[in-house]
């Protein structure tokens, strides 16, 4: 049970990571709940997004321009396309759910980025929020948070989404 | 030898990549104008600090136990180790981690280690030190703390001269006239040389092309940013000492809206009752309505401090290709929650390793300095408004907002820097 629970989120999350790496934002905007929120905490885990600055801190509507925006071909940082590719790892499930039936998990993340002749790496972990969705194998993103590891540090410009 | 390199409407290519001009900026310019070192707000509590630098010389700001706010070296007096190393917290005292030596929060030196006994210190060369060596002069305006590391020279109000009205219209915002930067900051990285961004922050001529993405997905501010460009009103001023301004308030005014109008995804201070019936309590209509519909100040402090929007920026040299930028948004002191959400959502936005604004620029100054970076004698033109400017009613000269005065105007400071 908990192993066939653990590989239908390895498989989700591979392909929430798949889609993102071929930049195909629309088909991964349908994996959100309508009330989801993307955060990149910046400066530490993040304790109130509200309160301190993020490099990210998205409802669905700002995902909705953000991707909107990538997609316009009018942003010189995404001319050429950027070329990244995720690695995702050492998966935890807790074993906690919460009423809603909704799952938290989390993986440690590498995402390299093909930028000027060597590969920029992009390095920490990843928390979801994960939702039943319509088969055992997919599921919907309520939230997913990104800690890089050097977020306190200076970062590089980010036109794509991790 | 710099007046060679900088014409009136040329500059040559080397300034952002002669290796031998960098070091030189260090004493001309970095150990000798006022910089941004921190606002008061970062340190509230006695014992609170974060570290910072000045061009490359690491320091501390910190608020010693008599509540007075310092600006000290961050190197250990023996071996010059670094004696702080978070980046920011609150501590009785700074310890060296080489050998133990010791400071107060106010930068005395404590205690040094087994001082005594055999093969210890002669008291009398240890008695002559007092503590961390303090910046050569610090002094703020309006919470914003600045050191210069060059004992003599003009005092911090001369070298602000025209700015400090900018200043004022950006902390005047807030219904108790301070700013706090609590939300902390985005840093980013970016491969090219620290004065490609400064002249970016009072270039309005890009706007319009790097930043064309955030006018199509928001009529508001693409009405706005049509206004800006077709209408006579709005112009660039420029400031001794290399400072410059964009004043986009002649048109916010005559339209009755600041950058974010109706089918904007932001909203402006303008729209929040509250605020606006604060400030005209506080500062009367008139003002009020400059602050609130004219808008936020655009203004660059040279050599690198900006307040754009909501936000204090700056930049530091990293190397001749590389720099560190800091973008920290200011909530408003006095100013309800919903004013303050909406001024990081606003920075968030645009700021940022993944903020509309601040992604594309980092991506063109970066191929500006690739592009400087090639073979042969390369000078760019800023000739954009040349022989145009008037003088306005202060006796500063302004010109059109596409006009390049405002880089002309940085060149000429730091020629002038750089040649004496």
């Amino acid at each position: 049970m908990v192993t066939e629970l653990i590989l239908a989120i390895e498989q989700f999350l591979t392909f929430e990571a798949d889609l993102l790496d071929r930049q195909r934002y629309r088909e991964w905007l349908a994996l959100w709940a309508e009330d989801g929120h993307y955060w990149i905490p910046a400066n530490g885990e993040g304790v109130d997004p509200d309160k301190e600055v993020s490099v990210i801190y998205d409802d669905r509507a700002s995902l909705e321009i953000r991707v909107h925006r990538f997609e316009s071909g009018l942003m010189p940082s995404r001319i050429p396309e950027p070329q990244i590719r995720h690695i995702l790892s050492n998966l935890r499930v807790s074993p906690d759910t919460e009423e809603s039936g909704e799952l938290l998990a989390t993986v440690n993340m590498i995402v390299g980025e093909s930028q000027q002749g060597s590969v920029r790496y992009w390095m920490g972990f990843t928390e979801y929020g994960l939702l039943p969705g319509s088969t055992s194998d997919r599921y919907q993103i309520r939230s997913k948070k990104v800690v890089l590891i050097n977020n306190d540090q200076p970062l590089a410009a980010m036109p794509f989404l991790l | 030898m710099f007046s060679s390199l900088v014409g009136p409407v040329r500059v040559n290519g080397r300034v952002y990549t002669d290796a031998d001009i960098f070091e030189l900026e260090f004493e001309k310019i970095w150990s000798k104008v006022w910089i941004y070192v921190g606002h008061a707000s970062e340190v509230p509590a006695v014992g609170d600090y974060v570290r910072r630098k000045v061009g490359r010389q690491e320091v501390i700001l910190t608020r010693g136990e008599d509540d007075i706010l310092r600006v000290l070296k961050n190197r250990c007096i023996h071996r010059a180790n670094l004696v702080c190393q978070a980046p920011c917290g609150n501590a009785k005292v700074f310890r060296c981690p080489y050998h133990g030596w010791t400071y107060g929060n106010d930068g005395h030196l404590v205690g040094v280690t087994y001082r005594r006994g055999t093969g210890g210190y002669s008291s009398e060369a240890l008695e002559a030190l007092s503590g961390l060596e303090p910046a050569e002069r610090v002094d703020s305006y309006r919470g914003l703390v600045f050191a210069s590391l060059a004992p003599e020279g003009p005092t911090l109000k001369e070298f602000l001269s025209g700015t400090v009205a900018a200043i004022d219209r950006f902390m005047d915002l807030a219904p108790e006239g301070t700013v706090r930067l609590s939300a902390g900051s985005h840093k980013m990285n970016v491969r090219a040389n620290w004065k490609l961004f400064s002249e970016n922050q009072v270039d309005r001529y890009h706007a319009t092309f790097v930043h064309q993405v955030t006018y199509s997905l928001d009529k508001g501010k693409a009405d706005w940013a049509a206004k800006l460009n077709s209408e006579g009103p709005a112009f660039v001023r420029c400031f001794e000492g290399g400072h410059s301004e964009l004043d986009f308030s002649p048109v916010n005014l005559a339209s009755g809206h600041s950058q974010y109008s109706a089918g904007s995804v932001a909203r402006s201070e303008q729209d929040f009752p509250d605020l606006v019936s604060a400030l005209e309590a506080r500062l009367g209509v008139e003002y009020a309505k400059k602050l609130l519909v004219g808008g936020p100040p655009h203004l660059l402090v040279f050599p690198n401090l900006a307040f754009v929007m909501q936000d204090i920026r700056f930049i530091l040299p990293v190397s001749v290709n590389e720099s560190t930028v800091y973008q920290f948004p200011a909530f408003l002191d006095g100013a309800s929650d919903a004013v303050n959400n909406e001024r990081l959502r606003r920075h968030q936005l645009a700021e940022g390793p993944a903020g509309a604004v601040m992604t594309d620029d980092h991506e063109v100054l970066e191929r500006n300095q690739r592009g400087y970076s090639g073979e042969g004698d390369f000078s760019a033109i800023l000739e954009r408004g040349f022989g145009q400017d008037r003088s306005d009613d202060e006796g500063y000269s302004v010109g059109s907002l596409l006009s390049e005065s405002p880089l002309r105007n940085f060149w000429n400071a730091y020629v002038t820097l750089m040649d004496s």
